[in-house]
C-alpha cells in the first residue's frame, strides 16, 4: 500500500473540484467577473439548485461536522444544538429572507451594509456595520483555517508546524476564492455536499463493526451505558455550564444571527426570486437530520477510545477515521474535509471584501470605480486571512465555542435588521447605539460577569442581543420621528 | 398582523418545539430506537419544521393565486 494514498487523494479531491469550479465559472460568465454585482452576488441569477448547494454549503461546514462530532465526544447532548441550527434558521429566514432579497432588488444593494446604509438613510451605519460584519466574519474564517491546519497535519505529517499548515491554509483559501468568485463557489459546494453524503454514509455503514457493536443505533446504546447521562443536558461535563437554559438561548441566538452574517445576506441577494428562498426553506432543514451521523461517529470515536493530541475535541473525528478506517478513506475524509473548509471560507472572504471596497472604501474615495473596487476587495482579502491565521495560532477553543463567539458578534447586527423591518421608527442613532451596548456587554468584563450572574447558564451571544434591542427600542423611541426610514413600509406591503 | 397572513403565526411552532419544551423532555427515560429521548425529540422537531415551513409555503401561495394582498 502506497503510504501517501491520503495525501494523494485530498490532493486530487481538492484540484479536481477547483478545475471544475474554474471550467464552470467560465462556463457561467464569458468576460469573467469584473463588476461587483457579478463578482459578489452572482449577477442575482441563483435558481433553486445552485441556490440549494450554496445555502448547504454554508450550513454543512466543519463547525458542523468537524465540531459537532468533537461536542458529542467531549460533551455528548450539547452537540444537540446542531440539530437546532438549521430548522430553526429556516422558520426564522422563511419570514426574513424574502424581505432581505427584495429590498436587495429594489435597490440594487450588494452588501448587508449596503442595506444599513440604504434603510436607515445613513452611509456612516453602513461604514460602522460593514467593519462589524468584517470582525464577525474573520472569527468565521479562523474556524475554516482551523479545520484545514488540522486536516493538513494529517496528512502532510506532524513535521509541518501549525503556523506553517495556518500559513499554507490561508494561502490555498486566497487562491480558491481569487480566481472566479461566488460561482465557483457554488460548484465546489456541490461536490463537496455529494461527497460529504458519500462519505459519511459510508463511514457509519461501518461504524459499528469498527466498535464491536452490532448496528448503529448499537452505538447509542453502548454509549449511554458506559457514560450515563451522555445523551441528556447537561451532557458529560455538568461544570462546563451547557445545561438546558445554554441549549434554549444558544439556540435562538444561532436561529436570529445566521441570516445576519453578511455572506447570508448577500446569499440572499444573489437568488434568483424570493420564491427560490421560500422553497429553500422548506427542504434545508430535513438535510441537517444528516447530523445524525456526525453525533454516531462522535459517539463511536468516544467507544473506541479515541485520544486525538493534546485532547483537542476538533480533531476527534479526524483522528478516529485514522486509527480505524483504511488510508483510502482518510484521504477522501481529508480531501472532503478540505472542501468543507474552502468553500465556506472563500465565502467568507469573499463578503468581507466587497464589504469592505464598497462600504468602506468607497465612502471614503468615492471617484473609484467598479473595476478598481474589486481589486481592493481582492487585496483587502490577504489582510483579513492574515488576521485570520493569528487567531488560529493564538486559540486553542472548540470549533463549537468558536462559532458561538462568532454568532455572538454578528448577533450585534441583528436588532437592526428585523426591528427595521418590523418598526418603523427604528433609527440609525437607535442601532448605532445598540451596537455599542451590545459589544459592550460582550466584550468588557464588569458587564459580562454581571449580566452571567444575573442569567446564569444563559448563552452570553443572546444576553448581548437583547440588551442590544432593548437600547435600539429605547433611542429609537426617543428620538425624532422624522429621521425614521420609510423603506420599512415597503417592504412589508412587497412581499 | 394583516388580514390573510395569519397563518404565518405557524412558523413558532418548530421555535416552541426545539427550544421551548426541550428543557422538558430532558429527563424523559424512553429510548425510541435506542436513542436518547431529547436527541429524538430535536430530531423530529427537524421534520415538524419542514412539514410547517411546507404547509405555511402553500397557504402563502394559495393566498397569492388567489390575488389576496401580496
Amino acid at each position: 500500500m502506497n503510504p501517501h494514498l491520503p495525501l494523494v487523494l485530498c490532493l486530487a479531491i481538492v484540484l479536481g473540484t477547483v478545475a471544475g469550479a474554474l471550467a464552470y465559472a467560465r462556463y457561467g460568465t464569458a468576460t469573467g467577473a469584473t463588476s461587483m454585482e457579478e463578482w459578489a452576488v452572482g449577477g442575482r441569477r441563483f435558481g433553486a439548485w445552485i441556490f440549494w448547494f450554496v445555502n448547504a454549503g454554508e450550513i454543512y461546514t466543519t463547525f458542523a461536522v468537524l465540531g459537532i462530532a468533537g461536542y458529542a465526544w467531549a460533551y455528548g447532548a450539547p452537540a444537540y444544538l446542531a440539530f437546532t441550527s438549521v430548522s430553526l434558521a429556516c422558520v426564522v429566514g422563511y419570514w426574513l429572507m424574502p424581505r432581505i432579497w427584495e429590498a436587495g432588488r429594489r435597490y440594487g444593494l450588494v452588501t448587508q451594509a449596503d442595506f444599513f446604509a440604504r434603510h436607515y438613510r445613513a452611509p456612516w451605519l453602513g461604514v460602522v456595520v460593514g467593519l462589524a460584519g468584517i470582525a464577525a466574519l474573520i472569527v468565521y474564517v479562523q474556524i475554516q483555517l482551523t479545520a484545514l491546519t488540522l486536516v493538513f497535519r494529517l496528512t502532510l505529517g506532524a513535521a509541518l508546524g501549525p503556523a506553517q499548515a495556518a500559513v499554507l491554509a490561508a494561502c490555498v483559501m486566497l487562491a480558491f476564492v481569487y480566481v472566479a468568485g461566488l460561482r465557483s463557489a457554488a460548484f465546489a459546494a456541490g461536490v463537496k455536499d455529494v461527497l460529504m453524503i458519500g462519505l459519511v454514509v459510508l463511514l457509519s455503514l461501518t461504524v459499528a463493526e469498527k466498535v464491536g457493536a452490532s448496528s448503529m443505533l448499537e452505538v447509542f446504546r453502548r454509549v449511554q451505558e458506559l457514560h450515563p447521562g451522555i445523551g441528556r443536558f447537561p451532557g458529560l461535563q455538568p461544570e462546563a455550564g451547557l445545561g438546558n437554559t445554554w441549549l434554549v438561548t444558544a439556540a435562538l441566538n444561532v436561529a436570529l444571527g445566521t441570516w445576519i452574517f453578511p455572506h447570508m445576506f448577500q446569499l440572499c441577494f444573489a437568488a434568483r426570486d424570493a420564491d427560490t428562498i421560500r422553497r429553500n426553506a422548506i427542504w434545508q432543514p430535513l438535510y441537517s437530520l444528516s447530523y445524525f451521523f456526525i453525533l454516531l461517529l462522535g459517539f463511536a470515536a468516544l467507544l473506541a477510545g479515541t485520544q486525538p493530541a493534546d485532547g483537542n475535541p476538533n480533531a476527534v473525528l479526524l483522528e478516529f477515521v485514522a486509527d480505524r478506517y483504511p488510508p483510502w478513506a482518510v484521504g477522501l475524509m481529508a480531501g472532503t474535509v478540505c472542501l468543507l473548509a474552502l468553500v465556506p471560507g472563500s465565502l467568507l472572504l469573499l463578503a468581507a471584501a466587497s464589504i469592505f471596497g464598497r462600504n468602506v472604501v468607497l465612502p471614503l474615495r468615492p471617484q473609484l470605480g467598479d473595476a478598481a473596487q474589486v481589486w481592493v476587495a481582492r487585496g483587502a482579502m490577504v489582510v483579513f486571512a492574515a488576521v485570520a491565521v493569528w487567531l488560529t495560532l493564538t486559540s486553542n477553543a472548540s470549533l463549537v465555542a468558536i462559532g458561538m463567539s462568532a454568532y455572538a458578534a454578528i448577533g450585534m447586527l441583528a436588532p437592526g435588521v428585523f426591528l427595521g423591518f418590523l418598526w418603523t421608527r427604528t433609527s440609525a442613532a437607535g442601532v448605532f447605539a445598540g451596537l455599542v451596548a451590545g459589544y459592550s456587554v460582550l466584550l468588557l468584563p464588569p458587564a459580562r460577569e454581571s449580566l452571567a450572574a444575573l442569567l446564569p447558564g444563559w448563552d452570553a451571544g443572546l444576553v448581548a442581543m437583547i440588551v442590544n434591542a432593548l437600547v435600539v427600542v429605547l433611542v429609537s423611541a426617543a428620538w425624532p420621528a422624522s429621521q425614521s426610514s420609510t423603506l420599512a413600509v415597503t417592504a412589508h406591503n412587497g412581499t | 398582523m394583516k388580514r390573510g397572513t395569519r397563518h404565518r403565526w405557524l412558523l413558532l411552532a418548530p421555535l416552541v418545539w426545539q427550544a421551548g419544551l426541550a428543557p422538558l423532555v430532558n429527563d424523559v427515560a424512553l429510548q425510541p430506537f435506542g436513542l436518547p429521548f431529547p436527541m429524538a425529540w430535536q430530531m423530529a422537531g427537524i421534520v415538524l419544521a419542514s412539514l410547517v415551513i411546507g404547509i405555511v409555503y402553500r397557504l402563502d401561495r394559495r393566498r397569492a393565486d388567489a390575488g389576496d394582498g401580496e
